[in-house]
């Protein structure tokens, strides 16, 4: 519509391209920080004298051996996401359905597991299930067997049960969130029509959760197919992913063509999946009737019995390990019942430089963490407000793109961060900030998942109501929209900062001056013999639990707190 | 056909349901008449199956289905929301309930046809559910429920979302349609209008439980308590302040009722204009409104003992209309004059 | 008149004072190094007063992600110098040319077997024998005698005992496959592959990296393992000595053939703007009071024969006669080879 009025000089116009100009920022961060390396360490490595070499591809496309590693890769990170969303659905379903009392302390208790350095987890899963673990003699002990009965020690049933371990969370949080809004009666519909158990699923309630289940299954996939530690130190050397081999050949084998070609390899097959996922996000547009449910106290003895099967199975499955490791921090090395590996942690017995006082890790973590919670909810939010603007040509595009970083390999990246960011204004290399920056990359994709879905849903008519009522832009933002997204943006928050807190992956392959978080301090602990030093590593994981536990809870007091509830 | 025995049903410790009791006969159609909150869509919730009540039961045919759950008990509801899957299209929708209960394919084809002709949509099943009209998506989920051939199909507020014309129209349409499905239903609303057109048998609920039951014309003619009355828009009520051997005194004075009501009804229709002073039963005003309809006149009257009261002339009587301001003395029949409980 | 007098005097003491200031700034070091370099504060501190120059650690990784990083960044080096490359990654950082030579005059206490690069180019530092350690107290409760050669360990009174790393993510794991190719050699009719293959028949547990094997895997090393021998470090037995009884409850083997030598160097990183500080810096890690504070801050012994041992070090972690000791240009062109046989071999 021409109004005839020259529209480029009003302030509305200017604020439009205020607003355009910020929607930059995302976008020129993510250039500088994640395209910009990682197109420079491919470079290097894919075209050493400027030649674009294709030997290395030649070597991976004729070996079967990198073939099968991408199968075996895609396989486990495939049957990884089934049965975490498989757990996570009906564990989804009594969170929205009923109250009953521990609830949101179960929830920050599953989202524990995301923190936890690998080794330390693997030495829980021991503790519990290992050849020595209390169920293995507890098992012999009671049927007088003389060897371990349960043996999943170097299965790939150990691999999945510790990605559904570390993941649970992720797909729990994300269905959830999105079911809790969801209308009940389109169920209570089907359920009239005859619809019921295994049907009901499959009929109604998957297809209506699909945007959620589709979100949580492409992060859980993102995160396993990527799975670093777990395949490495569970899985044994017979079990390699994309990542791993990466590893291997970068630092192992200084065989760096082959694994730039891997390293592409994996994010151009991660960039596609991402396309369909969003693709297929987008078919479905809900503008039908919203409602909420109403967590209710269970009152049949049916609902009961899934309520309890539910929470024994996270018991299980997700506290039983973390009880092991608290249990182990207090007793390791035989000796009964000591606090001595917690008051050690603060005697530097031997002067060293390389000592951490916890305080001092604990109070890195939480700069660092709080760093990129911040920078990962600001950038984020610009981002869901670029990708939730439909009508914008690039969308579709984007969408995949910044979910990218989740799917670089780790020392890749951190190779790239030291050749791309090495000289003024950019010289970041060396700098501890860049921990941080790193951080926020694994993030913002959190974030952006977190909050896109509640801003889709929000009607332009309540924007457009409160405009008229004479909000400026500002204010429509601050008392309309960020109200609406508050659940989303809180999720997004603990996500950002469980992801720096337990981040260790990408702090290991960056250069750094002496600044030490809990997970590289558990690490330092774990690369010196003696069972004092075991013991301390436990003791500081127990921490490292404690601390991000406050940290959740802090989090949910701030939203509820300063945003309001809706 | 349906029981409802004693119901009693809670919620967080408020009463929702209280002591409902309720027959349904095959074939009829059912409304149940309220204010929002009443408890009409929480009883059609425990028929349904989607409550389990406190205490009480619900038989068909002679035969408890408390424990029957909800997908087998072979009723259709009908959401006020309509509830429509987004993720089927209309074919898909309509179908879903033949596909649950296993019917084969090419009979679902055929029933599809069926009822998306009975609402008037024959044509529509590739349609996407979530680009129809309000009025159309009404007609889908109409469709939904009644594919499967329920033994009863219950309509909550299903006009409820749409604007007073279209509801006008389908609300007809409505009874037309259930009546060629030759299916039993209840029908849920809060609009008296949409109950009279569409019920048989109305049951009026008020706070939990159900002050009367009776046909359309029953209710309108003889509503049994304050409650009722004023609900219906019937607002001549009078206070008794004293009874004896089947005269009771009001404000206005007195008339010959049977048995001892808590308050009198002059019915809109009970005022004769036509004046013989031999009638016992006379009042005398001022005419304050009149208000023109086409086929009736609205006359308010304030009396001289202070009330004001509304009552409807025919529009035959012509010429002899009091206007506003007319002092008037007119006869009410006693026919008219119906005794209301205290409820 | 008071206020030109003042400045004046502001005037002069800039002129004088800010060159003065300028003399006194101290030099800043960078020192690129992996995250087991350690050392005790005050240490560094004399160090630094003593030479006004301030020391910068920059941390990177293990030693094999360290060293790549300085190749990669060998045009605009990350720091002045770099500690932590180890024989089996020297020659890779050599042919790099990441280094500039400096000749220590401290090199004279040092003996010429760790003296790996004739042109001075990296300096030694320390060493540490990748050896077999083992639980005391299994192999005395089991009244089990402890291996004496490699042989042994494929012998069926060690089944399922062992546990090794993984050479391709872990330097003892690289380290004992050394160990191991130096005995058996890869030609002949009983080669380090058929030794592989007989330790696989007898059950070798292999774990991909080091924390894993010792804390995860082994009896002793506080977790909850099963395998009473694990593929570990000379040095590591006196960090298990017990408070009360004042034992380890581990040892090391260091039977002859059976221990791989790792020796650690410093180098001056090629470009640096700070040549002397540099040097100064490459002769305080040679120096008796840094190379005797090494054995508890990085679990090596010091090659600088003047330094002594502490106590619980000479009396618990003992130093093999014969060491395995590999040319680092035949490690550096055979490694992948070798690694990739070996996963053939035992992983396939």
């Amino acid at each position: 519509m021409d109004t005839g009025v020259d529209r480029s000089r009003s302030p509305l116009t200017r604020l439009v391209n205020l607003r355009y100009g910020l929607l930059l920022v995302p976008l020129v961060f993510l250039a500088v920080f994640f395209f910009y390396p990682l197109i420079s360490i491919l470079g290097v490595s894919l075209a050493p004298e400027g030649q674009l070499n294709l030997g290395a591809f030649t070597a991976l496309i004729t070996s079967s051996y990198y073939r099968d590693t991408l199968v075996f890769t895609t396989v486990q990170a495939l049957l990884s996401t089934l049965l975490t969303i498989g757990l996570a659905l009906p564990g989804a379903y009594i969170f929205v359905r009923y109250q009953f009392p521990g609830k949101s302390l179960l929830m920050a208790l599953a989202t524990l597991p995301f923190v936890l350095p690998t080794v330390v987890v693997a030495a829980a899963f021991s503790a519990l299930i290992g050849p020595r673990g209390l169920l293995n003699t507890g098992l012999m002990s009671l049927f007088s067997l003389d060897t371990p009965p349960v043996q999943l020690d170097r299965t790939l049933a150990i691999i999945l049960i510790v990605h559904v371990f570390y993941n649970y969370a992720v797909a729990l949080r994300l269905i959830s969130g999105y079911w809790a809004n969801q209308n009940p009666r389109m169920e209570e519909a089907a359920r009239v029509l005859g619809a019921h158990g295994w049907r009901l699923w499959w009929t109604i309630r998957l297809p209506l959760l699909r945007p959620a289940v589709l979100a949580a299954a492409m992060l859980v996939f993102i995160f396993t197919f990527t799975s670093f530690g777990v395949v490495l130190i569970l899985g044994g050397p017979r079990f390699a992913t994309l990542e791993v081999e990466i590893y291997r050949q970068a630092t192992g084998l200084f065989n760096l063509p082959v694994a730039g070609a891997l390293a592409l390899v994996q994010i151009v097959f991660m960039f596609a999946l991402m396309v369909v996922y969003t693709r297929l996000q987008k078919r479905i547009t809900t503008d039908i009737q919203r409602a909420e449910y109403v967590a209710l106290p269970p009152r049949s003895r049916r609902a009961k019995l899934m309520i309890g099967l539910n929470l024994v199975m996270m018991v299980v499955l997700l506290f039983a390990p973390l009880l092991a490791l608290v249990i182990r921090s207090f007793t390791a090395g035989d000796s009964g019942w000591t606090l001595a590996y917690y008051q050690r942690l603060t005697v530097n017995t031997r002067q060293s430089l390389l000592f951490v006082p916890p305080a001092q890790a604990i109070s890195n973590s939480l700069v660092f963490a709080g760093i990129t919670t911040l920078l990962a909810l600001t950038l984020g939010l610009i981002t869901a407000y670029l990708l939730s603007r439909r009508n914008l040509p690039l969308v579709r595009w984007l969408d995949p793109l910044f979910m990218l970083p989740l799917a670089a390999s780790a020392v890749t990246l951190g190779f790239g961060f030291i050749i791309a960011l090495d000289s003024p204004p950019l010289n970041l290399r060396a700098s501890p900030l860049l921990i941080p920056l790193a951080h926020t990359l694994v993030a913002m994709p959190f974030v952006v998942r977190s909050v896109l879905p509640a801003l889709r849903a929000i009607p332009p008519t309540v924007q457009e109501a409160a405009s008229v009522l004479g909000a400026s832009p500002w204010r429509v933002w601050r008392w309309i929209d960020l109200p609406l997204i508050s659940r989303g943006l809180a999720v997004g928050a603990t996500f950002a900062f469980t992801v720096s807190m337990g981040e260790f992956g990408a702090s290991l392959f960056v250069v750094r001056p002496d600044t030490p978080t809990i997970p590289v301090a558990i690490f330092r602990l774990l690369s010196q013999p003696g069972a004092a030093n075991y013991g301390q590593a436990l003791a500081l994981s127990v921490i490292l639990m404690i601390v991000s536990a406050v940290g959740f809870v802090f989090i949910e007091r701030l939203r509820t707190a300063g945003i309001g509830e809706f | 056909m349906l029981a409802v025995r004693e119901i009693n049903l809670f919620y967080q410790h408020q009463p929702v349901l209280q002591g409902i009791d309720l027959d349904i006969f095959q074939g009829e159609i059912l409304c149940l008449l309220g204010a929002s909150g009443c408890g009409k869509t929480s009883l059609l919730r425990v028929i349904a199956g989607l409550e389990q009540p406190d205490a009480g039961d619900v038989l068909v045919n002679g035969h408890s289905v408390l424990d029957v759950p909800v997908h087998a008990r072979d009723f259709g509801l009908m959401f006020q929301d309509f509830a429509l899957f987004p993720h089927l299209n209309v074919a898909g929708n309509v179908t879903f309930g033949l596909r649950m209960h296993g019917i084969s394919h090419p009979l679902q084809q055929e029933r599809l046809r069926e009822v998306l002709a009975l609402v008037g949509l024959a044509g529509f099943e590739e349609r996407d559910v979530t680009r129809l009209s309000g009025g159309e998506r009404q007609r889908v989920a109409l469709a939904r429920s009644l594919a499967p051939s329920p033994r009863l199909l219950m309509l909550d507020e299903p006009l409820g979302s749409l604007d007073a014309q279209l509801r006008e129209r389908l609300v007809i349409e409505l009874r037309t349609i259930i009546k060629q499905a030759g299916v039993t239903a209840i029908y849920v609303t809060h609009d008296q209008r949409e109950a009279f057109a569409i019920a048989d048998r109305v049951a009026v609920m008020n706070a939990g439980r159900i002050q009367q039951i009776g046909t359309p014309e029953v209710i309108y003619r003889h509503p049994a308590s304050v409650f009722v009355s004023r609900f219906l828009g019937l607002n001549n009520v009078l206070p008794v302040m004293s009874h004896h051997a089947g005269i009771v005194e009001t404000a206005v004075g007195e008339f010959a009722v049977p048995g001892e009501p808590a308050a009198v009804l002059l019915h809109p229709d009970s005022l004769s204009l036509v004046n013989d002073t031999s009638e016992r039963l006379t009042i005398s005003g001022v005419v304050v409104e009149r208000v023109f309809s086409g086929r009736e006149y609205q006359l308010a009257l304030a009396l001289v003992t202070g009330e004001k009261l509304t009552f409807t002339i025919s529009a035959h009587n012509g010429t002899g209309i009091p206007a506003v301001g007319d002092s008037l003395t007119a006869q009410i029949d006693p026919a008219l004059v119906i005794p209301l409980a205290d409820r | 008149m008071h206020f030109r007098r003042m400045i004046w005097v502001v005037v002069i003491a800039f002129v004088l004072g800010v060159p003065a200031y300028a003399q006194d700034e101290p030099v800043t070091l960078i020192v690129v190094t992996h995250d087991s370099f350690s050392v005790t504060e005050d240490l560094l501190a004399q160090f630094e007063a003593e030479h006004n120059i301030v020391v910068q650690i920059l941390r990177s990784g293990d030693a094999g992600t360290m060293v790549n990083q300085a190749v990669l960044t060998k045009d605009n080096p990350l720091g002045d110098v770099l500690y932590g490359v180890d024989n089996t990654f020297l020659s890779r950082a050599l042919d790099a040319g990441l280094f500039s030579p400096y000749e220590s005059p401290l090199l004279a206490d040092v003996p010429e077997e760790f003296q790996l690069d004739p042109d001075y180019r990296v300096t030694p530092v320390d060493y540490g024998d990748v050896c077999l350690n083992y639980d005391v107290a299994y192999f005395e409760e089991n009244d089990l005698s402890l291996p004496e050669s490699l042989l042994d360990l494929a012998d069926p009174a060690y089944k399922s005992l062992l546990v090794v790393e993984n050479p391709a993510t872990s330097s003892p794991g690289l380290a004992f496959l050394l160990a191991t190719i130096d005995q058996f050699g890869h030609e002949g009719d009983y080669t380090y592959l058929d030794y592989w293959r007989d330790l696989v028949a007898n059950e070798v547990y292999v774990s991909d990296d080091w924390s894993d094997a010792y804390f995860g895997q082994f009896t002793a090393g506080g977790g909850d393992g099963t395998r009473p021998l694990v593929v570990s470090y000379a040095s590591s037995p006196p960090f298990t000595v017990d408070a009360e009884t004042g034992l380890p409850s581990t040892g090391s083997i260091v039977a002859d053939g059976m221990c791989f030598r790792q020796i650690e160097f410093v180098g001056i990183l090629a470009g640096t703007q700070h040549q002397e500080a540099a040097q100064q810096f490459i002769d305080f890690m040679l120096s008796v009071s840094f190379q005797e504070d090494m054995p508890f801050q990085m679990y090596v012994f010091p090659v600088n024969t003047q330094a002594e041992l502490p106590e619980e070090f000479a009396q618990f972690a003992s130093i093999p006669e014969n060491p395995v000791v590999f040319d680092s240009a035949e490690i550096d062109s055979s490694r992948e080879e070798w690694i990739q046989a070996w996963t053939e071999v035992v992983l396939r």
